[in-house]
């Protein structure tokens, strides 16, 4: 049965929920301060809003959901994303490396930093929140063919600055080759 | 970009778009992505390695330490901004509530005046009840006097119906024949991969669903025996309906309704008809 709010305090959810929203908001700005600043407006509009969380149990989501709009809010005039800017290279996409292989946290958090915020968005939901690529539309707002593209293009880029898989061309042709089996071309 | 290009990306984003260790491929939107690494060893083998190089980036995304002292600094701001009103909260507790609210309790205070709401709004509910009744009698009796439906509505209860459909996948159309009375529209492109399925109701009736290939997201070609006012005899080139990322129009074709929505835009609806001149 779904545990009611009506013990919930704001210091109870700072208690259970701080670590998460601190890890989101930091993979989305980047640095501990900005991470810093956004969690705690996260939780100072939490407890000016308290009384609209129904049930405990979705107490993350809901706190998750502040910060995303937080963040949203917060990227001043969004700039429209070039579409070559991410140019979502079929070989590059495609490729990945080795199973394995470490990840350097830096190199990731570079890489993430390097994305623009309507892609950061996407794929920090998709990995760290683990959202299908339907609940990010939902909760975005996007259509879902904007949302997978979105996605597949982050992915492709943080592959290609983790583990340079642009030298791995022949993999990703290997697998076009494989889909257009697949699609009887 | 060509036709096989396009559907080759999309195939990409797919896999792309599955969850490691989630059941994302039993998605309908991916069950061409399904056919496809059930029948190509190599494509299995790529897919793979996409999940587990997933798995090691998901891993790392939670790995973030988190800074000494950032509770005790966000529980000092909280206490800050916590509203001091005592007067007010006094009044909230009320005779009943000898013992003093917390703090952070302050502002739920709203919550305190339920029950006053409550009779308020029960008793709004009444006079509109009594207002309103014979309105809604008309309005009912109104619309048990007309069967027939519009072309607007008609699209609109296909898309929400598309929204909630989730009904099992059918088989392929090149392997199992649809049902004859409900047959493809000649105004849908020849698409591989094309499914059907039998829907129990649809606009109040038996129809039969046809799962297109997706092209980033569903779409679905509803058909049942239905004959509605002023649609036009093939499918319109542009959707007449585009709400919530889904873009929807409907044709009459005989008997037969025919209702096309697809997940995407315009340009996405647009791929799924048959572009082929006339001859």
């Amino acid at each position: 049965m779904a545990e009611d709010c009506d013990n919930l305090s704001i210091q109870r959810l700072v208690d259970e929920h701080l670590d998460a929203v601190y890890r989101y908001a930091y993979r989305l700005t980047g640095t501990v301060q900005d991470a810093e600043d956004l969690t705690q407006q996260v939780f100072l509009l939490a407890q000016q809003r308290l009384e609209q969380l129904r049930q405990a149990q979705r107490a993350r989501g809901w706190l998750f959901a502040i910060l995303r709009n937080l963040f949203l809010k917060s990227i001043e005039r969004p700039q429209p994303v070039a579409a070559t800017s991410l140019g979502m290279n079929l070989e590059t996409v495609a490729a990945v490396t080795e199973p394995g292989a470490a990840v350097d946290a830096a190199v990731l958090q570079a890489a993430i930093d390097e994305l623009p915020p309507e892609f950061r968005i996407v794929v920090v939901m998709f990995y760290y929140e683990d959202c299908s690529y339907r609940e990010i539309a939902e909760k975005l707002a996007l259509p879902i063919g904007t949302v997978m593209s979105r996605l597949a293009r982050a992915k492709g880029h943080l592959r290609a600055r983790l583990w340079k898989t642009d030298a791995a061309l022949g993999t990703g042709k290997a697998v076009a080759g494989a889909i257009e089996r697949a699609l009887g071309g | 970009m060509d036709y096989l290009a396009r559907r080759r990306q999309e195939m990409l984003e797919a896999m792309e778009s599955c969850r490691t260790g989630s059941d994302d491929l039993s998605d309908r939107a991916f069950a061409e992505l399904a056919d496809a690494l059930a029948d190509d060893g190599e494509l299995r083998v790529h897919f793979q390695r996409v999940q587990e190089t997933d798995a090691a980036i998901k891993a790392a995304f939670a790995d973030v330490p988190v800074p000494p002292g950032l509770a005790e600094r966000l529980s000092h701001r909280l206490a800050e901004s916590t509203p001091a009103d005592p007067i007010a909260i006094q009044v909230v507790a009320g005779p009943e509530s000898p013992t003093p609210l917390r703090p952070d309790s302050a502002v739920r205070r709203s919550k305190q005046f339920s029950g006053r709401r409550l009779a308020i709004a029960s008793a709004a509910a009444s006079l509109a009840a009594i207002v309103l009744a014979p309105i809604l009698v008309a309005v009912w009796m109104h619309a048990h006097r007309a069967p027939s439906i519009t072309a607007g509505r008609a699209i609109d209860e296909a898309v929400d119906f598309f929204n909630r459909d989730n009904g099992p996948l059918g088989p392929l159309v090149s392997q199992v024949a649809p049902p004859a009375d409900f047959p493809m529209s000649t105004g849908i492109a020849p698409l591989p991969q094309v499914r059907w399925r039998r829907v129990e109701k649809f606009l109040g009736g038996p129809a039969v669903a046809y799962d297109l290939p997706a092209m980033g997201g569903r779409a679905t070609l509803y058909v049942v025996n239905r004959t509605v006012a002023d649609l036009p005899s093939s499918p319109p080139q542009s959707p007449t309906l585009t709400t919530g990322g889904n873009s929807a129009a409907a044709w009459q074709s005989g008997n037969l309704l025919y209702v096309l929505v697809v997940q995407g835009d315009a340009r996405t609806y647009a791929d799924y008809l048959d572009q082929s001149p006339l001859t």
